[in-house]
């Protein structure tokens, strides 16, 4: 992969994940929870109640589904995690 | 490893010996990987590879997580273990600086299994193994 490409999709990554942030609350409300919704682009292209049933719908608006960022509805994700590991740091 | 059609038996690995896993994971492209990866009921996340693995195995993008071993970059994982009852996606992340420091133990170890997905079966050890069998079900 050229440093171009890997620019532009590091890019992508950044702008759906900011999408997700600013869309978690709406996603809230709009969906049932633990549906399965896609953001790519900024913006919510699909959702479905099975994640595997994203990739047909994905690839059918000519996405590439592991760079579409999926989230589940109502899924409360944490700002920050602590892994209890007794593995020392590296 | 050893493994009657419901149960994965390891014996520990690694300096110190470590209990692990092995999970076959099936790629966007349809490929399947077996990784070797030390079971931690002490992290929250189902699975932690590399960044480079879940770039390669990922089946879309997950939701990225600030931890204190740094930033994880989500990606959703697809297992394909029906032996143990496990053919869903799960929510995974990469990490080279977990990667690095699981690889110290033992340079086996892919990244590290933790208790979400241990939950999703029976595991347990004894003096010389640790094993995973399909959760039972009720």
């Amino acid at each position: 992969m050229t440093d171009k490409v890997e620019l532009e999709k590091a890019q992508q990554r950044q702008l759906n994940q900011t999408a997700y942030r600013v869309l978690k609350e709406e996603i809230r409300q709009r969906y049932p929870r633990g549906r399965f919704v896609a953001i790519s682009g900024g913006r919510i292209v699909a959702d479905a109640e099975d994640i595997k049933a994203l990739d047909p719908l994905l690839q059918a608006q000519g996405l590439y589904p592991p760079d579409v960022l999926v989230v589940q509805a109502g899924v409360d994700y944490p700002d920050f995690a602590i892994i209890l590991s007794s593995l020392p740091r590296a | 490893m050893t493994s009657t059609s419901h149960e994965q038996r390891n014996p520990y690995k690694g300096n110190p010996p470590r209990p692990w896993i092995r999970l076959r994971l099936r790629s966007f492209k349809d490929t399947l990987s077996e990784i070797d990866l030390l079971a931690d009921t002490g992290s929250p996340f189902p699975i932690i590879i590399s960044e480079a693995s879940l770039l390669l195995l990922k089946r879309q993008a997950g939701t990225d997580m600030e931890t204190n071993f740094g930033l994880l970059h989500g990606g959703w994982l697809e297992l394909d273990m029906p032996e143990l009852g496990l053919t869903q996606r799960v929510e995974g992340y990469g990490s080279d600086v977990v990667a690095a420091t699981v690889r110290s133990s033992s340079p086996d170890f892919a990244g590290l299994a933790g208790l979400p997905l241990l939950r999703m079966l029976e595991y347990g050890g004894d003096t010389t193994s640790f094993w995973v069998r399909p959760a039972a079900t009720s």
